[in-house]
């Protein structure tokens, strides 16, 4: 007897954790096409197609299904590996140098214009649609939608599109990080007002 | 009644050094020779200048305006001839160039034609805020926010109107001078500001160490119900909301305004250009700079014009070059050394300090913390700045927003108290900088995922509108095909045809039913074992509707195979023949092209590994060179001669208008375009083959490309 009623309250315990358990799996489902959305999000958006994908979302889509690696982009570098171990819960790797390097400055594209030929090429390879022009028309980048992806670059028969760093305004400058502890040596303490120059005088006058 | 004083945080009590420029009375700096003006003072959208180079502007003038409410428009400082108007580097730290108007001046100091207001009351609150928007007055204190959207406030939305006289940074005395100088002017200026914003009160802050300024406008406003409310000394006790704190208890909140506690603050320098600007007219074009520190001889304050350069008003300050260690723009606690002298002054530069190298001697090394809490026992906004500072250092910029990073007023007192040397207001800049940055970057990458996105969906769309026009037009070329064959063997047309077949189709469908439903029926009656005379009938039946199925199959056979046996070969006929030509050479050029871009690329793969045969992958690469050329050569006149022999056609019946570029300019653009292409290249090569020492013969034939090249893009 005490058996039969062990077995039914282990029964019906099972039953109800399985009920909460069924509900909450349909509650609380983890959609698949969010984590896409969220890998989508940490990635930079220059849809350059660096990481042998056209584009970031099939990108996303790849790493969602354990297709690809994370260390694929370069527009996005270490701070995106980072952000995609930590949301993903793996060890962060090293940019994998075949699928490019790691930029330091902010790269826009700009067509000589006297040069264009209006061929339209680079028009059908920006994938963000930041080149303006008709064919046999010149054609001109609009700056503030160029990711600097690089894409326009080999299509164009008569080579005249550059990729120039972004100009730097004092908006959008910044403050360099202080050079920290430990750089000094000790023998580098000024121990006299003189012992540091930082600013010599004969660049100021 | 004396006006309680709330009781402010944190704060420190560094040297104030304000007697160093307080001996001598205020004065007017001497004329430049140029005056360089930045078009871009203030916060908010820029402006574009309005003058041309060569022209003559008068003091007063116009020289760069904007539409938007958000900019501050510029004047001439001075008569003068417009000498450039161009990139020059401004106060900043960053040396960073910005657009600015160059003004050769002409030393008579001419003023255009400009009148002020006796009667401001009887104006209302926009014919005001407009006068102030177009005499460029920004705020004066530092920010640089145009004051005229600032007073742009409801009708009772403020309660308190607060004029900061403060001045808490050390060495700064510009607002002491004007106030001790200019206080009838200044209390004017607060009665037009009080008339626009008609706040229930009105208070002056002032540090209890400006006795003489205190006097001052006691005397200047004795008939008004302006409050000065003397405050004590403390650094920095003249922030925005520090100073709301300490006259109205009331704290703003935080990423707030001080609009939301129904508060407002100005400067008094703002409050002095308010005043000039609706009393005489005159718009904001000098401001009040204190010359000081130890390296100078004739320190003191003076009226300097804006885009006077820096230079030029150490000079005036009478600056002992040997003793001159560094420039600072600024006070000692928020302000930045300058990195050159050839800077022009802003509506917000209100202090140059020359120190001397014992007055600011470099930065002492920075140690680590010690974490002995100095830091936030001062920081007047009572934040956490070691663990700031810990989360700026190691970039952790989520946990540094999530401590409020944003609400630091940057005002040194944590970098001043650290024991360790610590700058810890450059890590809270740094952080701050870099966290905007982020910020600008992930909206660039939400813009630009959206264009891909729309622009993936734009291509899907084009790719099934054209599968449709495509399905379409083969529809139509079928229809047209049926009609021709039709048209030729019998007098059928095309969609009787079509209406035949379907028929058929029917027919064969149905028969095809009848005799499975018949054969089903048969063997269920074979299975049931019935008499013999139903089996053979039902077998009959069978044999009929099989006969039958199979007779309107064929007949659907052969009318399926009819119309493509008799339709012509493809629309492709007419064609002309060199278009296949053409199409060949293309695409041996393209292959040609791809052979030589995979050489190419094994040259360089061989040059970066370093391996012994170079030389035969550059044979390689060469003669692949010479097969694209050639092919392209071939292409090329092809299509020029496919060109011309349209053209040809037609020059006879109808003459090329001149604003039509014809087919052979076009194709000559071409050409020129391609030929300047390979000159670029052979050029590349010839700077590669130089920077590398090639042979000397190597060298010439490579010369004599580039010359080849030239002429042919000529």
């Amino acid at each position: 007897m005490e058996v039969v009623v062990a077995i039914l309250a282990i029964l019906i315990l099972a039953l109800i954790f399985g009920g909460v358990l069924g509900f909450a799996a349909v509650r609380f489902k983890v959609d698949e096409n969010s984590l896409v959305e969220q890998i989508n999000n940490i990635l930079p958006q220059t849809q350059c197609g660096q990481c042998g994908y056209p584009g970031c979302r099939p990108y996303a889509e790849a790493i969602a299904g354990e297709e690809a690696e994370i260390n694929r982009c370069p527009p996005g570098g270490e701070a995106t590996i980072q952000e995609l171990a930590d949301l993903l819960g793996v060890e962060a790797i090293p940019l994998d140098a075949e699928h490019g390097e790691e930029k330091d400055t902010p790269l826009v594209a700009y067509i000589r214009e006297d040069e264009c030929i209006g061929c339209t090429k680079c028009i059908q390879a920006c994938p963000v649609d930041a080149i303006l022009g008709a064919a046999k028309k010149m054609h001109t980048v609009i700056v503030s939608e160029c990711t600097g992806c690089d894409l326009c670059v080999e299509p164009c028969p008569v080579d005249c599109i550059d990729m120039i760093p972004v100009a730097q305004t004092p908006q959008t400058w910044v403050w360099k990080k202080p050079r920290g502890t430990g750089d000094i040596s000790i023998e580098q303490i000024p121990t006299s007002p003189t012992a540091t120059n930082k600013i010599p005088v004969s660049n100021v006058l | 009644m004396r006006h309680r004083v709330w009781h402010l945080r944190g704060g420190i009590h560094p040297p104030e050094k304000k007697s160093l420029s307080l001996s001598l009375p205020l004065r007017t700096a001497s004329l430049p020779e140029q005056l360089i003006v930045p078009l871009q003072q203030h916060i908010g959208a820029p402006v574009s200048p309005c003058v041309a180079v060569g022209e003559r502007v008068l003091k007063g003038q116009l020289i760069a305006s904007s539409d938007k409410a958000t900019s501050a428009l510029v004047h001439a400082p001075s008569s003068g001839t417009i000498n450039e108007i161009g990139m020059h580097p401004v106060i900043h730290p960053s040396l960073i160039e910005q657009p600015c108007i160059h003004i050769d001046c002409d030393g008579k100091d001419e003023w255009i034609d400009h009148s002020g207001v006796d009667n401001y009351a009887a104006l209302d609150t926009q014919t005001l805020l407009s006068r102030i928007r177009e005499a460029g007055i920004i705020g004066m204190g530092g920010a640089g926010f145009p004051s005229s959207i600032k007073l742009n406030a409801r009708h009772n939305q403020i309660e308190t109107l607060i004029i900061n006289g403060a001045e808490c940074e050390p060495y700064i005395t510009a607002d002491d001078i004007l106030m001790q100088e200019r206080a009838v002017e200044i209390i004017e200026g607060i009665k037009v500001i009080g008339h626009i914003l008609q706040p229930k009160e009105i208070l002056i802050g002032i540090e209890d160490n400006k006795l003489l300024a205190v006097a001052a406008l006691e005397r200047a406003s004795a008939e008004t119900t302006i409050d000065i409310v003397k405050i004590p000394t403390k650094y920095p006790s003249g922030g925005e909301k520090q100073l709301i704190k300490i006259l109205t208890g009331k704290e703003v909140p935080t990423g707030g305004l001080p609009l939301q506690v129904g508060v407002i603050v100005h400067n008094i320098g703002t409050v002095y250009s308010i005043y000039k600007a609706i009393i005489q007219g005159k718009p904001c074009i000098s401001r009040i700079t204190t010359l000081t520190g130890e390296a100078m001889n004739n320190r003191g304050n003076v009226k300097a014009l804006i885009g006077t350069p820096v230079r030029h008003l150490l000079k005036e300050g009478g600056v002992q070059e040997s003793q001159l260690f560094r420039i600072v723009a600024g006070g000692p606690m928020m302000g930045f050394t300058l990195p050159s002298a050839d800077l022009p002054i802003s509506k917000t530069t209100n202090c140059l300090i020359a120190a001397t190298r014992s007055e600011m001697p470099p930065p002492p090394p920075e140690q680590t913390c010690i974490r002995c809490g100095q830091c936030a026992d001062i920081c007047p906004v009572t934040l956490l700045p070691q663990q700031l500072y810990f989360f700026s250092k190691a970039q952790e910029f989520d946990k540094a927003e999530q401590h409020n990073i944003f609400d630091c007023i940057e005002c040194g007192a944590c970098s001043y108290v650290c024991p360790s040397h610590i700058p810890l207001v450059q890590y809270y800049r740094y952080a701050k900088g870099t966290i905007k940055q982020l910020r600008v970057k992930e909206e660039k990458a939400e813009a630009s995922r959206q264009r891909f996105e729309n622009r993936q969906a734009r291509l899907e769309q084009e790719a099934v509108e054209k599968e449709a026009k495509r399905k379409a037009r083969a529809k139509a070329a079928a229809e047209k095909a049926a009609q021709k064959t039709s048209a030729e063997p019998s007098p059928q047309s095309a969609q009787q045809s079509e209406d035949e077949l379907a028929r058929l189709k029917t027919a064969a469908a149905s028969t095809a039913k009848l005799s499975i439903e018949a054969k089903k029926a048969l063997s269920q009656a074979e299975k049931k074992e019935e008499n013999s005379d139903k089996l053979e009938q039902l077998r009959q039946k069978v044999a009929l509707f099989q006969a039958n199925s199979d007779k309107a199959k064929e007949a659907l056979k052969a009318a399926r195979q009819k119309p493509p046996a008799n339709t012509p070969p493809s629309s492709k006929v007419g064609e002309p023949k060199e278009d296949k030509a053409i199409l060949e050479l293309r695409e041996k050029a393209a292959s040609t092209q791809d052979a030589l871009k995979q050489a190419k690329k094994a040259l360089l793969a061989a040059k970066t590994s370093h391996t012994n045969d170079l030389e035969a992958i550059e044979i390689q690469v060469n003669q692949a060179k010479k097969e694209a050329g050639a092919i392209k050569a071939q292409l090329r006149e092809a299509l020029i001669a496919q060109k011309e022999i349209p053209l040809q056609q037609d020059t006879p019946a109808q003459p090329t208008s001149d604003t039509v570029p014809s087919s052979t300019e076009a194709s000559d653009k071409v050409t020129a375009a391609l030929a300047r292409n390979e000159r670029r290249k052979a050029q590349k090569a010839l700077d590669l083959a130089l920077a590398e020492n090639k042979s000397e013969h190597k060298i010439a034939t490579l010369r004599k490309a580039i010359d080849d090249a030239g002429s042919e893009s000529q």
